[in-house]
């Protein structure tokens, strides 16, 4: 089910009110409720993978209880190992098993082999690097005696599940969400209204901005053949409008709405476009990833602490499985790999933890310098983008060459890329974004604060509706479902 | 709790007050891009006319009011606009017969059957898709394809909804006009009628002459498609609330003085139709009429007639008229 989907404007209303006015007074009936919305909620795009959830719940919390009681820790190990290979075994065989497939038959073929070996039509199950990824946390801290295992299956199957961040995260740790589960939850009218908010903005961010964006972006990199370096340019930057209002406001819904059911979910972006070198871009964009990686990957693998060239292999390792990590093309890990580059710089000169605070905390606006530095890391990310939306690594190729190519732009090529009467309105949207997340940066969320008289609060919160009303009906798919 | 859902229902009436006023305020669209320069084209330039023509690209492309009027005898105006459907060119005559100040000096309004076209998801949000969605026409859709809460009722509601609160609806009355200049200017020296003819359109545009060309390669698949067609069909029922419609509004007194006539295009299966007691009906897809699209040299496209076929058609129905009104007259007198 898709937040911006009719279904779902029945649906969540529904649960909502049983939640609140049916079950409130019953911990355990709201978190069986909870896990019902949650599979009725995933099984709405196609039951049948509702297996492997269960599968893969019933595998993690069992695994958890046995590696919990055992004090040998080479069955520790083998239990974790066992975690392992099914969470990624799932994951290698819905998401991989072609590329790597085919990969081997180049393989075999460049060695004058003809092996052909079979690729499958494999469906690929919505969510599954987001799912896996959370229950392969509670198993690996529960292995490093960070983590208590819960003994209510209802409890694990539920944090597992959670329908708001189910499908395209934030990526919750165990640490956090799983004691939510155990408490008795209060509405609590601040945090509903704040919910409230932050569901609206995701959804312009989505809505407005994300699907405005995408037909224009589809155009210009299916035609880019055609189109002068300017609209190349152009398609660049508003991709990365398009991926930042998709993703990160799907992660405001689903806050948002974790906030309306009485549970806190971590921040999952903050306002990566306003930051002042890669190495802060990556500590604000998809927070729940980059620390996952950060904290079963890197730093397992030694992170910083050893020479440089090891801590450089780390960060190198860490962004090609995070490409690798969004889907099975060579486009992503080149992404991940271009990301990488961009950060050894200022991690060899010292720089990369440079900036831990907010830009410009307490001014209007930005110094000159900060303004120099937020343009160049937002341009780096816009050329690493172009990977990340290309079909193939040599069409991104082709696309960069012809940014150089120095040819002139001609009015004509604005109804080659998708331009219409009202593409112009474009604009001053994104601008209303960037405005309105630049007074909140240093805070949770892009709406948390308009102003403290009501009367323009809710003038600006009837003007986004506006803009919603105008811009809903195309329904488009949120990216990182793929992933 | 109570509270957070008081402020809610607040803040969700306050935003509703709020964006019907805006959108109350302004006044709605009066129709698309073609539409509106034909009719203020009428309203300022040819205040005698009698007869106007409502319709799609049939009537826009094919109904040349000059052939008409010389075997009618009639002052004709055609009104007729491209990918309109039965939908929209109600609602447009509704407007028109509201609106037009010289409406005592129509006699006779011609409308072409049409059906009800679904409006695609994408095409929702479009003014040129929405703007003729009215609580009037509303249920028409209903008639035609059953209940609201199903699609594609509920896509046309959605539409609707859409439509009305919408900052289109706000900031514009209507699409901007499409037509270039050239093609303006002819339109409006032959009283809204636009031959297909390459030479009135960009002649570089190689799209266009691999169109006419297509008639070439396909000459025997249009004429059986169109001219070998001599099987009678009952009118669809899903077409009928349109026409019923149009049958309820010349029954209204204050249209007692013009004449409402039916027409049935030559590319349309050979139709038999239900006989209404105001309505008149020309049906030109009977095989008398089907010689027009016997004649490759008539056709433009596979869709439409070009420049002579356009002429011939207006002639055909201009006859079928006088017909018409000569069988009328003869009952009149018995």
């Amino acid at each position: 089910m898709l937040f911006n989907s009719f279904e779902y404007f029945i649906f969540f209303p529904i649960v909502f009110i049983v939640y609140w006015f049916v079950l409130n007074k019953h911990l355990k009936l709201q978190n069986a409720f909870l896990l019902l919305a949650s599979y009725f909620f995933y099984g709405w795009w196609d039951w049948r993978f509702l297996s492997l959830i269960i599968f893969s719940s019933i595998v993690d919390y069992t695994i958890g209880l046995q590696m919990f009681r055992s004090d040998h820790q080479k069955k520790r190990k083998l239990l974790l190992f066992i975690s392992l290979i099914v969470n990624l075994g799932f994951l290698g065989v819905f998401k991989y098993y072609n590329f790597f497939i085919d990969g081997f038959n180049a393989m075999l073929d460049v060695a004058g082999m003809q092996v052909n070996m079979m690729s499958l039509n494999i469906i690929l199950p919505v969510g599954i690097s987001f799912y896996t990824f959370q229950t392969l946390s509670y198993t690996i801290d529960i292995y490093r005696k960070k983590l208590e295992p819960t003994k209510d299956i209802l409890e694990f199957f539920t944090y597992v599940s959670f329908f708001p961040q189910l499908v395209a995260g934030p990526i919750e740790r165990a640490t956090n969400l799983l004691p939510q589960f155990k408490i008795a939850r209060q509405f609590n009218y601040e945090k509903a209204v704040d919910g409230t908010k932050q569901i609206l903005w995701g959804f312009f961010k989505k809505v407005v901005i994300a699907d405005s964006c995408a037909p224009i972006v589809n155009d210009i990199f299916t035609n880019y053949q055609e189109l002068s370096p300017i609209m190349l340019i152009l398609g660049a930057i508003l991709f990365a409008f398009q991926i930042y209002g998709d993703f990160s406001g799907y992660s405001d819904i689903a806050i948002g709405t974790s906030r309306l059911l009485g549970f806190n979910l971590m921040q999952n972006f903050a306002f990566p476009y306003f930051s002042r070198n890669m190495g802060e871009f990556w500590r604000r964009w998809h927070i729940s990833l980059s620390t996952w990686f950060r904290d079963y990957l890197y730093i397992p693998l030694g992170g910083s602490r050893g020479t440089k060239m090891q801590s450089v292999r780390n960060i190198f390792a860490i962004f090609i499985v995070s490409g690798f990590w969004h889907g099975a093309n060579w486009t992503f890990i080149v992404w991940g790999f271009l990301n990488a580059l961009f950060i050894i710089p200022s991690f060899l000169a010292g720089s990369n933890r440079n900036y831990l605070n907010v830009v410009a905390l307490g001014k209007v606006l930005p110094s000159i310098k900060e303004a120099f530095q937020i343009l160049v890391t937002f341009l780096l990310s816009c050329l690493a983008w172009i990977f990340f939306r290309a079909a193939n690594v040599s069409e991104a190729g082709l696309y960069i060459k012809r940014i150089f190519s120095f040819e002139s732009f001609e009015l004509s090529e604005l109804s080659l890329a998708g331009f219409d009467d009202f593409t112009w309105f474009l604009g001053p949207l994104i601008l209303l974004l960037l405005l309105t997340e630049w007074k909140n940066r240093s805070r949770q969320y892009g709406l948390t604060f308009i102003s403290k008289h009501i009367a323009i609060r809710w003038g600006y919160y009837i003007i986004l509706i506006l803009f919603l009303i105008q811009y809903w009906g195309s329904e488009q798919d949120f990216i990182y479902f793929q992933f | 709790m109570k509270t957070y859902l008081k402020s809610l229902l607040i803040f969700f009436i306050v935003s509703i007050i709020v964006l019907l006023s805006i959108s109350l305020l302004k006044s709605g669209a009066k129709g698309n891009k073609e539409y509106i320069v034909k009719y203020n084209d009428l309203v300022e330039n040819h205040p005698k006319t009698n007869t106007i023509a409502f319709g799609s690209s049939h009537v826009f492309r094919q109904f040349k009011p000059d052939e008409f009027d010389r075997v009618t005898k009639l002052t004709s105006y055609n009104l007729g606009t491209p990918a309109a459907d039965g939908l929209q060119n109600i609602f447009l005559l509704e407007e028109f017969l509201c609106n037009y100040e010289n409406i005592e000096n129509i006699d006779y309004v011609l409308f072409e059957y049409l059906g009800i076209n679904k409006i695609k998801g994408q095409n929702h949000q479009t003014l040129r898709n929405s703007y003729y969605l009215s609580t009037s026409t509303l249920p028409l859709i209903f008639e035609t394809y059953g209940p609201w809460y199903k699609e594609p009722g509920l896509g046309f509601i959605k539409a609707y909804l859409l439509r009305k609160l919408s900052f289109k609806n706000i900031l514009f009355n209507t699409e901007k006009k499409r037509l270039t200049k050239k093609n303006t200017k002819y339109c409006l020296k032959e009283r809204g009628y636009l031959a297909l003819e390459t030479d009135l359109r960009v002649t570089k545009n190689e799209k266009l002459i691999s169109r006419k060309n297509y008639f070439d390669s396909h000459e025997e698949e249009l004429l059986e498609k169109f001219a070998g067609r001599d099987r009678q069909i009952s009118i669809k029922q899903k077409n009928k609330p349109i026409l019923n419609r149009l049958n309820q509004l010349s029954l209204l007194k204050e249209y007692e003085h013009i004449k409402f006539l039916i027409v049935i295009h030559p590319m349309y299966p050979m139709l038999k139709t239900d006989s209404y007691k105001n309505l008149g009906i020309l049906n030109l897809s009977q095989k008398d009429h089907k010689s027009i699209l016997s004649e490759p040299k008539n056709y433009f496209d596979k869709g439409h007639l070009g420049k002579k076929g356009a002429k011939a058609f207006s002639n055909s129905l201009g006859k079928s008229f006088n017909k018409l009104m000569k069988n009328k007259s003869k009952r009149k007198n018995k």
